[in-house]
């Protein structure tokens, strides 16, 4: 439960309400740190095909045209004494074709580019189920403006983390798919072994009767947990003091690399 | 320095006896009051005219006491605003002399602006503090015409604001959970209204506030950068009274009146804002069926049990209240103090007081028809003896001992059976701080004044029967060992030294230099801008150990043309140990392994303070400026180098200027310019989960920009009558209306080339008007 986050919002939506605030475009002057590599990796329950990204940060300044890298040695392997050295099958995009992505299983990948070694290690976990997803009506919304609240019995004594991509069609608008841009993501901290209620309130705010919305929930580890967690504290009113998500690679890359079971739906808001 | 500390205690004690061993000495003493309310003065200057550099001030109840040769004297008796009396005392045995000064007319009591007593910037030997009255404040322009003594005491040197939308203030580079606020010696734990728009301290209760920055004086203790002592009114003890104002945003009522006349006396001040009325006007419909508003209600009695004991009860009571539908947050303070003011003899004060400091939050969210709250309590109970022992004119000791125990229940949550939440209950974390203190005010010589002192603290951490946690370096649990409620989990004890002395070098000038060590076991984890009302305050542990400061500091005071200038020159150093920090990423909310997500280091600010002030006259003000530093070193920031603080600010000058236009009439203004915080901005972006993030490289390595401000105040005292007297206060905030950055934010500019830093801002121009009454 992001208490935290919704109370520091509430602020902002107050705050900007009463006290006439107002935003600007200002210039800043800037530090360009030298580029990084950038690895995601995704590893999937029931899958075969797993695929790595890796590209490089640019500076601030620069247009949002993140170069891709080729020539790495990527390789996943797991613990049950699989291995595969993954092909580039586009430019910075690299690809498995023969670890199944097993529940409990423990995946590593390994990234060499240029001298330089990426490791990190995750860990499929438990699948839970989403059961079905529940439009809440009321809340901060006005009439018919509604919240999904993903419903899923959260299983009792473990630790369970879960993180959701979500999207819109809107009826009114008809403009095809909107991605919501917040990192959205759940743990059962305060919620273990219960059926969980917790709505997800992203960018894309309230939706209405006729929308399509399409979700999808991955459980994911700890450690990749904590990585979106810390990721999602950089949102301009999260933390005092903005960092760079803490990353389950060892090395000194940027990015995450997740083994994670993936379930999604989509459903026309009633 | 511990051997300095005794040195200077044996030589006291030579002079004591060689001034003790001439012809036969007598005291006076006595209470100092105001004689329209009677309301105790503190500070009042006795000054005794026929040898120079002694004399006595009257302490925090009123109360002095003078040890001279047996003789004929005149005594003079001077405060801030008030008439000077003098009177001629044959002292040939031991004297009570209760003295009242009065106010010379009521005209002239509005516009008195000095802040302190003529020369004394310059004859103290206390550095680094600030008396400030809430009646000079009167003048000087604030937000929303709500006056604010922890707003305007941000424009004095050394003492710097938290930024728009912020309570919080940084003294000479210490965060600000490292000031000790006390209102009548009760700990106050969140000083800010309204999510810090608005300090919890409304002016019209309180009777004067000190601030001290430098040497802290040994009686207080428990936090390492400065402390803020307010002192409230005690109410009128000859007359009923009432008083108020009507402002845009709060109004506020006074009464007070004697219970029993001149014996007993009672003052109810409260206040309640309404800024929730303007959102009733939103077009937003959630803004409209919010709530946002704050209410404090302080209250005194005091009662005289004869001629040698005093009672004085007080208490304070603030709550706000910030609703949305299906959300809502309630926070605010309690504190209570019962003291016993007690003449041992004419040269032996004592006060015993028992105090009750409690900070509240509680967080209600409607969930699928049931309710989620979550609360955490801080509770303190705390008992204080002190005494004051005046042996002669030229020394006064005081010393005492104190207990507090501190019971802190940090975010616990209790929820409904359909709410989807389980009800997490937390055990209240235990602790108890114990000091010794003791100290002496010695006048060595007309020129020389010098206090030292020792403060020894002790913390324990109490067991609560829960577990308690060690760590290792990667924040996972090393061992969990369980406690039984009070069994001591560990302790920490630390000797305190302070020493402050002036030497005056000509009539209207000296320097003036300190040292003092200061210890902090209690300690305040955050993680967001602004105050935030759920920030948890954590004691001393198995994990954190007590954070120390030693700070030097080294000042130069003039006065010019017959004391209507005074300049200072102060310069400070202060290294710190033990500073807390947090992990990137840290989940400071309701954490059980809060304390694996911290890290630690040192600190170490320095400045050079320099002030310029105009104390009477039609124009008066100041022109304060400060340049500084204020770094940390933790172990796993910034591969462990130094790095700005987020408090760092190379610049902060204010101007303030107060124009008596003519009787009725007083304009005013202030400016404020200062370096902005430092801040962790990005050097870079990177694509991640199909968006665009910002790449960082070192905390803190980036500025705000620059922030400046201008705002005035036209203050109008209309036509007074024996009955009724009234003002009206017109100002504005931010005259020009600078956009000063609140925070800032990042994106992709409309025509996808580049990356725009996009500023929010709180306040543009702000105009108030507030009218002040009083029935006399």
């Amino acid at each position: 439960m992001k208490t935290n986050y919704l109370f520091v919002s509430i602020f902002a939506i107050v705050a900007v309400g009463i006290f006439s605030s107002c935003t600007k475009v200002i210039t800043l002057d800037l530090k360009n740190s030298d580029p990084l590599y950038v690895v995601e990796g995704e590893v999937n329950k029931g899958e075969l095909i797993h695929s790595v990204n890796i590209t490089k940060s640019v500076k601030f300044s620069e247009v949002n045209n993140f170069p891709a890298v080729s020539g790495a040695l990527v390789v996943l392997s797991d613990n049950a004494g699989n291995s595969e050295v993954l092909s580039e099958v586009s430019p910075g995009k690299y690809s498995s074709s023969s670890i199944l992505g097993v529940e409990g299983r423990a995946y590593t990948l390994s990234v060499k580019i240029e001298g330089k070694e990426f490791v990190a290690t995750s860990t499929v976990p438990q699948q839970v189920n989403l059961d079905y997803l529940y439009f809440l009506e009321g809340g901060f919304g006005g009439a018919g403006e509604k919240v999904p609240v993903p419903i899923r019995q959260d299983p009792a004594g473990i630790s369970n983390f879960y993180r959701f991509n979500m999207s819109v069609s809107r009826f009114e608008e008809n403009n095809g798919w909107e991605n919501d841009s917040t990192i959205l993501i759940q743990d059962d901290a305060f919620s273990d072994g219960l059926i969980s209620q917790q709505p997800l309130f992203g960018s894309l705010g309230f939706f209405m009767p006729n929308d399509t919305c399409k979700l999808t929930m991955m459980c994911v580890d700890k450690n990749v947990y904590k990585y979106f967690y810390s990721l999602s504290l950089n949102s301009p009113n999260g933390a005092a003091t903005p960092a760079n998500p803490v990353s389950n690679f060892s090395g000194g890359c940027l990015g995450y690399f997740t083994a994670q079971t993936k379930q999604t739906v989509t459903v026309i808001v009633p | 320095m511990l051997k300095i500390f005794k040195v200077a205690i044996i030589l006291t004690c030579i002079l004591n006896s060689v001034v003790a061993m001439g012809q036969s000495t007598f005291t006076v003493s006595g209470t100092v009051t105001e004689n329209s309310s009677g309301e105790v003065l503190i500070g009042v200057k006795i000054k005794v005219k026929d040898i120079s550099g002694v004399g006595a001030y009257t302490n925090e109840y009123g109360f002095y006491s003078l040890t001279l040769k047996e003789g004929k004297y005149t005594l003079e008796f001077s405060s801030v605003g008030l008439e000077v009396k003098s009177l001629d005392i044959d002292l040939n045995e031991n004297k009570k002399l209760n003295i009242e000064l009065a106010i010379p007319t009521k005209v002239i009591d509005e516009f008195v602006v000095t802040s302190r007593r003529k020369d004394e910037n310059v004859q103290g030997a206390q550095t680094g503090v600030d008396v400030l009255n809430p009646k000079q404040l009167a003048k000087i322009p604030v937000l929303f015409g709500e006056k604010d003594i922890i707003k305007s005491m941000q424009l004095t040197p050394g003492i710097k604001s938290g930024g728009d939308g912020s309570s919080g203030f940084f003294v000479r580079g210490g965060s600000s959970d490292q000031n000790l606020i006390l209102l009548d010696e009760a700990p106050v734990y969140n000083a800010s209204h309204l999510l810090g728009f608005f300090s919890t301290f409304n002016s019209d209760a309180i009777k004067t506030a000190t601030i001290y920055k430098g040497t802290q004086p040994a009686q207080y203790g428990g936090r390492l950068s400065s402390v803020l002592d307010i002192r409230m009114n005690e109410g009128n003890n000859k007359k009923f009274k009432v008083s108020g104002g009507l402002g845009i945003i709060s109004s506020k009522l006074n009464i007070e009146g004697p219970i029993v006349k001149g014996k007993s006396s009672f003052l109810i001040t409260a206040r309640r804002t309404y800024a929730d009325v303007f959102l009733k006007l939103s077009k937003k419909e959630n803004l409209k069926s919010s709530s946002l508003y704050f209410y404090d209600v302080n209250a005194k009695l005091n009662y005289k049990l004869g001629e040698k004991d005093k009672l004085y009860i007080s208490g304070y009571f603030g709550r706000d209240k910030l609703g949305v539908p299906s959300f809502g947050l309630t926070w605010g303070n309690i504190t209570g103090t019962a003291r016993w003011n007690h003449i041992i003899n004419d040269k032996i004060f004592s006060n015993t007081s028992f105090i009750i400091s409690n900070y509240i939050y509680n967080i209600g969210i409607q969930s699928n028809g049931s309710t989620i709250s979550v609360n955490s309590t801080l509770q303190d109970y705390n008992l204080k003896q002190e005494f004051q022992y005046y042996p002669n004119s030229r020394n006064k000791i005081k010393f005492g001992v104190n207990s507090i125990h501190h019971s802190i229940t940090p975010g616990q949550i209790e929820a409904g059976e359909t709410s989807g939440v389980n009800t997490i209950l937390q055990k209240p974390r235990l602790s108890l701080e114990n000091s010794v203190f003791i100290s002496n005010e010695w006048v060595a010589s007309e020129k020389f004044n010098i206090i030292y002192g020792l403060r020894g603290s002790g913390f324990s951490q109490l067991g609560n029967g829960g577990n308690y946690y060690t760590y290792a370096q990667d924040g996972s649990v090393l061992t969990t060992d369980v406690y039984a409620t009070n069994k001591i989990v560990n302790n920490y004890f630390n000797f305190e030294p302070r020493i402050t002395a002036s030497y005056m070098y000509s009539k209207t000038a000296s320097v003036k230099g300190g040292y003092s060590r200061n210890v902090q076991n209690i300690h305040l984890i955050s993680n967001t801008t602004g105050d935030n009302p759920t920030d948890i305050w954590i004691p001393s542990s198995k994990n954190i150990k007590s954070e120390i400061a030693d700070q030097f500091s080294l000042g130069w005071f003039k006065n010019f043309l017959d004391n209507k200038f005074e300049v200072s020159v102060e310069s400070y150093y202060k290294s710190m140990q033990n500073q807390i920090d947090y992990k990137n990423g840290a989940n400071t909310l309701a954490n059980d392994l809060l304390e694996g997500e911290l890290l630690y280091g040192i600190g170490r600010a320095y400045g050079l303070e320099t002030y310029i002030k105009k104390t009477s006259g039609k124009f008066t003000g100041w022109i304060s400026y400060t340049l500084s530093r204020t770094e940390k070193k933790i172990n796993g920031i910034n591969s462990d180098n130094w790095y700005a603080a987020k408090q760092d600010r190379t610049h902060d000058l204010s101007l303030v200027a107060i124009y008596d236009l003519n009787k009725k009439i007083t304009i005013s203004a202030t400016f404020v310019l200062y370096t902005g915080s430092a801040v962790t901005l990005p050097s870079g972006k990177y694509y991640v989960n199909n968006q665009v993030q910002w790449l960082y490289t070192d905390r803190n390595g980036g500025r705000m920009p620059t922030y400046h401000r201008m705002d005035l105040a036209l203050t109008w005292y209309r036509k007074q009558t024996d009955k009724y007297e009234s003002s009206w206060n017109f100002s504005i905030f931010n005259v020009y209306g600078h956009e000063n950055a609140y925070s800032l934010s990042f994106r992709e500019s409309a025509d996808h080339t580049k990356t725009e830093v996009v500023q929010t801002s709180l306040f543009k121009m702000i105009p108030a008007i507030t009218y002040n009454f009083k029935f006399l």
